[in-house]
């Protein structure tokens, strides 16, 4: 709670300002455990903020998809976009700038030190059919829930999310503002990539064909991701087309593959690909299969480094390659 | 074939006429259906549009230009934009297309029969215009007048403009030619069509008013019209927006509750007033 | 209606007895429920009420050849698909079977649709009712319930002895026949059974919205800020309306060449931003909140007042899996609320 109490101090502040034209950040859902992104934009409206672990969506996906509240493309230099950010949420920033994808001078970045969000698909089984909103919060090693009048205390490594149990760092980047909380990092061995690259390769072709003949091309992941805001989306044109439009295994394979080479040493690995996936596709393991290759190919860790240059559009002269072209 | 709405008919090009030039070029495609059956059953009413397409390609609903007085054969005007209309730009003289239609509401055109009829376009607004024209001018007698005001932004982006003349010069109607722009060789109105429309300042009486162009022309001619003292009940347009099944099925082109493939594409001004801001 | 009793442990033979026919049910593929063609009967999942697998695909499949084409010396050849084969939907939810008699109106008015209209008069709907709602369903806020008959030619519901088995339609009396062994005349008891079976189902259903005039409402809060608000967080995928059991949108598409070749379609979303862009560029819809402003109107103004269904059945799905919260009862209270009705 108390992270909540600073961040509406700060917002308040914050949309006071001149030269900020809105705020992007989480408000209470509107039932169970489930939490919504908000644009806010006059400081009476900062009390509808909220940090807590169910804010599991990355807010800086609405600085690249089109339109932002208030603002149109049009307006994005005419106000700054505040927005509230996780540790993994921020290296999106980095990222984004490191490619122009963005101008920083155009954000007013707040962080915070989340210790930690659910997941939700875990704890709405485990505490199923919650109307009400309910609250949640996480200090040190559990989660306290107060659902339906109830109140429980489980245990952090039950329902935290995958992600959270690899955490490279809690702390965001380059922020204007910080709310501060306990730290914490981790070394990702890529154990999970492993075990399964030690599968025979019939078994992993046939989870495959089973999970992407499943997808529905709904474009959640496409649009949820970040580092996805090209305004024509290869992978969806006609003119000329690369991907057809018939919802099939193949289609649906090589719209994933492209995808996943696209992000690869771009992909922060915030998640959210594989949390929208109303198909539940693990698609998280491309993303996490290339960044281990592009970590150990180039030695490079997208969003590691707030200084760090894109990877594949930067040309040094001493390049192990023999051309570009 | 079966009763299936989707399946197109094979149309010969016989004539392709180029009206313009230019990255945005217009053709008018004169065609018709191999089949004589299905071309003697096709019967389209002014206003009404067709889905023509390539195989392979894709299909687009663009409004028959020609009138039904017109027997034997279909005319589409077709401005190069996209996919299939590009497609359609390739074909020549004994090529074939694809068509399948007629859809959506006609002009009320027998309703109109003793009135004076005034046709305001703009740009390729004219070409779902040149049905009702056509129409008027094979039906003469039918009708008290037949004026035609139309403009582009330059010379070269009048369509049909051979038949405008023969129709001015054989006292058949009234023609008003303008251009956005002043261009050089150009002897007539300068300046857009909503203005020229109030330079000329037709009489409402008996009269009805059927416009089509750009979007920000109808808003400002209906306006206009208004200024005129032209009622509701006696002004139409045409409308657009994207379509894929023509037939009010696959939801692209409703604009609020109506769909412009089926409800539309003509509407009076009365329901076009009633139609939410959306679009 | 005839009233019969099914033994739980009869099931799969019931399942067998359903003849030579395209038998589709749940089953778990891929870790996730799914509505498949089931090649082996010991397959079906029966204990799960409350997939959020879409069903409209029985009718009305994701991508669909609409005719194939080919070019001959006699010109070009068009060659529809046959007849739908004949099917049989067993598990499938009230809710969702209702969703197919709003359909109806759509793919028949002025023009009728051969390939959802031959599969949905091939298909025989054996519905399995919801024992279990879940904290995203308002089924009784559509006229809908969790025990409904409607849009079903044969209604299961769990009873303390298996199965209570209402026989709705004639075609539902056929398409069992081959089980006539396998089910017994359902007792007063039992009948007492499905009653409190559909009383306690109901009790369960905690969320609803009130839709009285809300075509009417709707339009004239056409205009209010508070669209671009909620539209804000969309996110404009489409999650909510491929999930969705009565949203119809469909592109067409051609794949080949102009030799040989097919013409498709596919489901579409009003959510897409592309979905109403024309080929000038121009886009009447080009704002995330203006797409998600016309589907609401759409689904609880437009299609009400067009074809006299209001186009939701209350299964909450887009409820549960928007990744944003975007909440359709939460945004028709507050344009109720606003507007003051």
């Amino acid at each position: 709670m108390d992270a909540t109490k600073s961040l509406r101090a700060i917002a308040r502040e914050v949309l006071g300002r001149e030269d900020i034209a809105c705020l992007i950040g989480y408000e209470k859902g509107s039932y169970g455990f489930r939490a919504q992104p908000c644009v806010l934009t006059e400081p009476d409206q900062a009390d509808r903020l909220i940090f807590s672990p169910l804010c599991v969506h990355n807010l800086t996906n609405y600085l690249t998809l089109e339109q932002i509240g208030p603002l149109s493309k049009a307006d994005i230099g005419k106000g700054k976009i505040a927005v509230v950010v996780k540790g993994c949420d921020s290296r999106a920033i980095t990222v984004l700038c490191a490619e122009n994808g963005i101008k920083r001078e155009n954000l007013y970045v707040i962080g915070v030190h989340s210790p930690g969000v659910v997941d939700l698909k875990k704890i709405e089984r485990r505490f199923p059919n919650a109307v009400e909103p309910a609250e949640v919060s996480l200090e040190g090693d559990s989660f306290t829930i107060t659902c339906e009048g109830e109140t429980a205390s489980v245990p952090r490594s039950e329902l935290v999310n995958a992600k959270c149990l690899r955490c490279k760092n809690n702390v965001p980047q380059g922020c204007d503002v910080v709310v501060e909380g306990p730290e914490h990092s981790m070394e990702d061995d890529f154990a999970d990539i492993a075990a399964l690259e030690a599968k025979p390769l019939e078994e992993r072709a046939h989870m495959w064909q089973e999970q992407f003949s499943s997808c529905i091309r709904c474009y959640a992941c496409r649009n949820s991701c970040p580092l996805c805001y090209c305004s024509e989306c290869i992978l969806d044109k006609l003119r000329p087309q690369f991907v057809r439009r018939s919802v099939d295994f193949p289609e649906n394979l090589l719209f994933h593959s492209a995808r996943a080479f696209h992000l690869a040493g771009r992909c922060i690995e915030c998640g959210e690909c594989e949390r929208v996936c109303p198909q539940d596709i693990p698609l998280m393991v491309l993303n996490r299969k290339l960044a281990r290759d592009v970590k150990e190919l180039f030695g490079y860790e997208a969003g590691a480094d707030p200084e760090q240059k894109a990877l594949f559009v930067t040309f040094k002269p001493d390049d192990p390659n023999e051309g570009i072209l | 074939m079966s009763n299936n709405p989707y399946i197109p008919f094979e149309a010969e090009v016989k004539k392709v006429h180029q009206e313009t030039e230019g990255a945005r070029a217009i053709k008018t495609f004169t065609m018709q259906f191999k089949d004589k059956n299905v071309q003697k059953e096709f019967k389209q009413q002014p206003g009404q549009c067709a889905m023509i397409g390539i195989p392979g390609v894709g299909e687009s609903m663009i409004s028959i230009c020609s009138s039904p007085t017109q027997k034997g054969s279909l005319q589409f005007s077709i401005m190069k934009m996209g996919k299939v209309t590009s497609a359609m730009h390739e074909l020549e003289e004994g090529d074939t297309a694809m068509i399948r239609g007629p859809y959506g509401k006609a002009f009320p055109i027998d309703a109109w029969k003793g009135k004076k009829i005034l046709c305001i376009g703009g740009g390729i607004g004219l070409a779902p215009l040149r049905p009702i024209i056509n129409y008027v001018r094979d039906n003469r007698d039918d009708y008290a007048g037949l004026d035609i005001i139309y403009g582009a932004r330059t010379p070269a982006d009048l369509v049909f403009v051979d038949e405008l003349k023969e129709l001015q010069k054989k006292k058949t109607a009234k023609v008003h030619l303008t251009v956005d722009v002043e261009s050089e060789g150009w002897k007539g109105n300068v300046g857009f069509v909503p203005q020229y429309l109030l330079d000329l300042k037709p009489a409402p009486k008996d009269t009805i008013a059927i416009t089509c162009g750009p979007p920000i022309m109808i808003k400002f001619v209906l306006e206009n019209l208004v200024k005129l003292k032209f009622k509701d009940d006696q002004i139409f347009t045409t409308l657009e927006n994207r379509m894929k099944c023509g037939i009010g099925k696959c939801g692209k082109c409703n604009v609020g509750e109506v769909y412009v493939c089926k409800d539309g594409p003509v509407f009076s001004c009365a329901q076009y007033k009633l139609l939410l801001p959306d679009m | 209606m005839e009233t019969l009793v099914l033994h739980k442990d009869k099931l799969k033979d019931f399942l067998k007895a359903l003849g030579d026919v395209r038998l589709v049910a749940p089953v778990t593929v891929a870790g996730k429920t799914q509505f498949c063609e089931v090649a082996d009967i010991d397959a079906v999942e029966l204990d799960l009420n409350n997939y959020t697998a879409t069903t409209k695909k029985v009718m009305f499949p994701q991508t669909e050849t609409m005719f194939a084409f080919r070019s001959t010396p006699d010109g070009v050849k068009v060659e529809e698909g046959g007849p739908a084969p004949k099917t049989v939907v067993f598990g499938i939810r009230p809710c969702d079977a209702r969703s197919f008699v709003t359909l109806d109106p759509l793919f028949t008015k002025d023009f009728n649709d051969p390939y959802y209209m031959k599969r949905r008069a091939a298909t025989v709907l054996i519905g399995h009712a919801c024992a279990e709602p879940t904290n995203r369903c308002f089924c009784p806020s559509v006229s809908g319930s969790p025990a409904g008959t409607e849009g079903l030619d044969v209604l299961l519901t769990d009873i303390d002895d298996g199965f209570h088995v209402q026989v709705v339609t004639d075609r539902g009396k056929e398409a069992i026949s081959g089980a006539k062994s396998l089910l017994t005349k359902a007792t007063e008891a039992h009948n007492k059974q499905k009653q409190a079976a559909d009383k306690a189902s109901a009790a369960k259903i905690k969320r609803s919205v009130n839709l009285k005039k809300m075509h009417e409402i709707l339009p004239k809060a056409f205009g209010l800020p508070e669209w671009k608000e909620t539209g804000s967080k969309c996110i404009g995928c489409g999650i909510c309306t491929y999930n969705c059991p009565t949203c119809h949108c469909f592109d067409i598409q051609d794949e080949g060449t102009p030799y040989q070749g097919r013409r498709l379609r596919t489901w579409d979303a009003c959510m897409f931003s592309e979905f109403t862009m024309h080929a000038s560029g121009e886009n009447p819809r080009h704002d995330r909140s203006e797409r998600l402003r016309n589907r609401m109107l759409h689904k609880f103004s437009y299609y009400p007042r067009n074809l006299g269904f209001i186009s939701c059945v209350g299964c909450g799905r887009c409820i549960e899996l928007c990744p944003v919260n975007e909440d359709l009862i939460q945004i028709l209270n507050t344009v109720r609320e606003v507007c003051n009705e």
